[in-house]
């Protein structure tokens, strides 16, 4: 009896104990698994393949050109091979497709669907791509990104507003639970220096397939933009054939314009930015100062520690020595940040003098530059062209770069009173109408900026109550009394021009037509059709078509104060 | 004071003018010497040579800066001097005690926070001063308000240390909020430099730091008592509260507003004052403010000019060259000093 119940007690220890550990291994699976907060549901099965044989998709034969950090190696069957700048070896599969077995590396069924970015300039890339294949539905696979800044890559700040897009915190210092909860198939980041690494390691001991794009690092605009390649690679045949084919047209713009500055006179220059009353300027053997180079420019830092591709902190006297030879000076930082000549010339007592600063040739970058300028290159290198070189590339649209005034400087051309606020500009036309001229979409930082912090800015929402029209630049749709219009004939806009007027004005046209700004000559326009126009919120600036001097004012409605400068004040 | 005294004294101060001209005569942009004297000769006696670009180089960059120099050199090192003396030990300085680790988050809650609205925005020279002399006056108060809980030196100072560290955690969280352009300029800023330094600046600098220096040397004689300790001092009719106070705002003052304009400058203040007690072998006070003064001038002008010149035109944080230059020179003194 006794043996008996022993054996009972046996049977009954062994079977709780079986319970147990299986109830414990259950409750530990549960419990690791939401450790590391992936979501519960099961992961998409869209790739998981039913019917391996059929796999027939046929990848471009891309190769890469210039960019030295990213490869790709077309296997010639269905899958891709991308190396990644920190030398990651990535497997593309078409979704439907079977993982390849002999082949080592990080398997990514494309196109993936959701990605977290880590930089702007990634995203402008597939933007890029997204505008190419007229599928602006590929941005909605930016579930993540660590800019909560402004956006003008279009539709992403959008995609914020309504939840699509998520910040993941800053990218120095990401929120990793928070990009595990949103589940992504990759996340494609930037390194180049020791804390970024660590984020990359980190990312990746959490179990996230982590892709390296150091296009900042390459060294030339081109290379950086070859970096579209890798992008359009992680979304599939097509996205890459569409990558290539921007690129492609990219380089041919680049190499129409290296072909163009030949042979034209050498600009010097002064490319440079002042933080904190430091100043930073590209090394001579940098992107930029190379490819300002091919098109005829003669950089001012030429200096032996200056010979480098990075960008250093220079001396002020430098700066100041160097800087009143320039024929033409780019300051890198841009609006609301950068807004006006006065702190740099305060800083640097010797700018004053530069000729650049006569003939209103000095620009910074729109803040756009640092987004949309990725996705652009042919029109950086395009529109940097014509900065070296008005004349000759008249008619170039100039987005990435906005002419940079004096603060509050005022002064009567051809009969207008010209307000100069740093980075836009108030005109009193001859009628006494207040305008606004404004790069385009700077007006928009008003949302985004406290005016408290930014002065500039608080000038900036004054004086947005205080005018009749406010204009965005450059101008591309243009109604013109016929006598003005050989004003932006001369500046090479001919094509902006959607209306001359020639006889009596038809309100009811140029309404119409919803054009950016309209241009009447004061002795044949009275001021009653001009209210008109206005009370249609249509921007009107009078002016006097018979003085040459208008020219210049119509130069400013393009962004090029330099050319009218040329033409119509020297 | 003894012979050797005056005769180092004359030395240190007739030390300023060649230094003054070294530094004012080498720079980036070569400009010959005899040019540099004429165009300070020329300054001084009011000649119109404002037209041109040496003219500038000289009078709107470098002598400012050569005198911002000598201003933060001699008020870093007086804030460590009194620090040292407060304390009774001789590792202190405005970095170990925190009190630049509270000047350098007031001014990045000036930069990062942004909605912090400041009269004037948030580079004028005032609202710098003010944010900054705010971070290390708090920090010294609670380094205070501790000491009279903790008795031991060692525990203060770990303290001190401590609340650096809540201060660079603080700073974190900041930063991780701030925006890139933010974060890079406060970077730029916490790397110090001189050369951004301006004339209205430096009138604000030379406001704050001469009261501060005639305050100090008076405060000399309370000083060598306090020394001696709290309970002899006050046999001696030393008034040791009035003088403690006296120490921590006048340190405090001169911290905050050199880290105000120029960022945090490493080594100095605990450097210098170590240096010239080694030169003048005293721990007379009266002697040691004022020649802590001069050193640091010359050290802080002469490591200003290696930042600008040993890879010119690029400029490096004058925290790397002081830092470079003064830990061997400290090091050897103090070495010399033992055997």
């Amino acid at each position: 009896m006794a043996r008996k119940s022993v054996i009972i007690g046996v049977a009954i220890a062994i079977i709780v104990i079986i319970i147990a550990g299986v109830a414990s291994y259950i409750y530990l699976s549960h419990v690791r698994k939401s450790t590391v907060t992936r979501p519960t549901k099961v992961s998409k099965p869209t790739h998981v393949v039913t019917r391996a044989p059929t796999c027939k998709v046929a990848w471009p034969s891309v190769t890469v050109q210039y960019a030295r950090l990213f490869k790709i190696i077309n296997t010639g069957k269905y899958y891709l091979i991308v190396k990644d700048a920190a030398n990651h070896t990535f497997i593309l599969v078409p979704r439907g497709c079977p993982a390849p077995k002999n082949v080592s590396g990080i398997v990514i069924y494309v196109p993936v669907k959701r990605v977290v970015y880590f930089s702007t300039t990634e995203v402008a890339l597939l933007y890029r791509i997204a505008q190419a294949l007229h599928k602006m539905s590929m941005l909605k696979t930016v579930v993540g990104v660590t800019w909560r800044g402004v956006w003008w890559i279009p539709y992403m700040q959008e995609l914020l507003n309504n939840g699509t897009t998520k910040y993941v915190g800053s990218s120095w210092e990401p929120n990793i639970e928070e990009i595990l909860a949103l589940d992504p198939d990759l996340v494609v980041m930037y390194t180049g220096f020791a804390t970024m690494v660590q984020i990359m390691n980190k990312l990746e001991k959490a179990g996230l397939k982590v892709f390296v794009d150091n296009e900042w690092l390459e060294k030339s605009y081109i290379a950086r933009f070859e970096w579209i390649k890798a992008i359009g690679a992680l979304y599939g045949p097509e996205a890459l054939k569409a990558a290539e084919e921007v690129f492609n047209s990219a380089v041919k713009t680049i190499e129409e314009v290296y072909d163009m500055c030949r042979g034209l006179p050498k600009v010097r220059y002064a490319w440079f930015v002042m933080y904190w009353g430091k100043f930073y300027v590209p090394g001579a053997e940098s992107y930029v100062a190379k490819a300002l180079a091919k098109m005829g420019g003669e950089y001012l830092f030429q200096s032996a520690t200056l010979r480098r591709t990075g960008s250093a902190t220079v001396s002020r006297e430098y700066i100041d020595a160097q800087v009143a030879k320039a024929q033409l000076i780019v300051i890198s930082g841009f609006p609301p940040y950068t807004t006006s000549l006065n702190p740099y010339v305060k800083a640097l007592p010797d700018m004053i003098k530069a000729p650049a600063l006569r003939t209103f040739r000095v620009f910074e970058y729109h803040p756009s530059y640092w987004q949309l300028g990725y996705a652009y290159t042919g029109k950086v290198i395009l529109q940097i062209a014509s900065l070296l070189h008005p004349e000759k590339f008249r008619g170039v649209y100039r987005t990435f770069f906005i002419p940079l005034y004096f603060t509050d400087k005022t002064m009567s051309i051809g009969g207008v009173e010209i307000t100069w606020r740093g980075y836009y500009e108030i005109i009193r036309d001859l009628y006494g109408d207040k305008i606004l001229i404004i790069p385009w979409g700077l007006t928009r930082q008003l949302k985004y900026f406290n005016p408290k912090v930014f002065p500039a800015l608080a000038t900036l929402e004054k004086d947005i109550k205080s005018v009749n029209a406010i204009v965005q630049t450059p101008v591309r749709r243009v109604v013109v009394y016929y006598t003005c219009a050989r004003y932006i004939d001369d500046l090479g806009f001919t094509k902006s021009i959607i209306y001359t007027v020639t006889g009596s004005v038809n309100i009811g046209k140029i309404v119409s037509m919803h054009p950016d700004v309209v241009i009447l000559d004061s002795s044949h326009v009275s001021k009653n059709i001009v209210d008109e126009l206005i009370s249609h919120k249509i921007p009107v600036i009078v002016l006097d078509c018979s003085n040459v001097k208008s020219g210049f004012i119509i130069s400013l409605l393009y962004n090029y104060p330099d050319l009218g400068y040329m033409l119509f004040l020297k | 004071m003894k012979s050797r005294h005056i005769i180092l004294f004359s030395i240190l101060l007739l030390s300023l003018i060649p230094t003054f001209l070294i530094c004012v005569c080498v720079g980036p942009e070569y400009i010959p010497p005899l040019k540099v004297l004429s165009i300070l000769y020329s300054g001084i006696v009011g000649n119109n040579h404002s037209s041109t670009v040496f003219y500038d180089i000289v009078w709107r960059i470098r002598v400012p800066r050569v005198i911002a120099s000598f201003i933060a050199g001699a008020a870093l090192s007086i804030s460590g001097l009194l620090l040292q003396i407060l304390f009774r030990n001789p590792i202190v300085g405005p970095w170990v005690l925190g009190v630049e680790s509270g000047s350098v988050l007031a001014v990045g809650l000036l930069i990062l926070a942004g909605a912090l609205v400041v009269p004037g925005g948030v580079t004028s020279p005032w609202a710098l001063f003010a944010a900054s002399l705010i971070g290390a006056l708090a920090v010294m108060f609670i380094v205070l308000i501790l000491a009279g809980v903790v008795r031991s030196i060692v525990t203060l100072l770990l303290i001190g240390v401590t609340i650096g560290y809540l201060c660079s955690a603080m700073l974190s969280i900041l930063e991780a909020l701030a925006t890139k352009i933010q974060l890079q300029a406060f970077v730029m800023w916490s790397l110090g430099s001189l050369g951004a330094v301006t004339w209205s600046q430096i009138k604000v600098m030379t406001l704050v730091f001469i009261p501060c220096l005639v305050l100090s040397i008076i405060c000399g004689k309370g000083l060598n008592a306090y020394i001696l300790g709290e309970e002899h001092a006050k046999t001696l009719g030393v008034n040791v509260r009035i003088v403690r106070i006296m120490v921590i705002l006048v340190s405090s003052i001169l911290t905050a507003v050199i880290t105000a304009f120029a960022g945090p400058i490493a080594f100095i203040g605990l450097a210098v004052p170590h240096i010239a007690r080694l030169l003048y072998r005293t721990a007379d006070s009266r002697i040691l403010i004022p020649a802590s003064a001069i050193i640091g001038a010359v050290v802080t002008a002469y490591c200003d000019l290696a930042s600008r010149m040993m890879l010119a035109p690029v400029e490096l944080p004058i925290s790397t060259t002081t830092s470079l230059f003064g830990a061997p020179i400290l090091i050897m003194l103090l070495t010399r000093r033992r055997s």
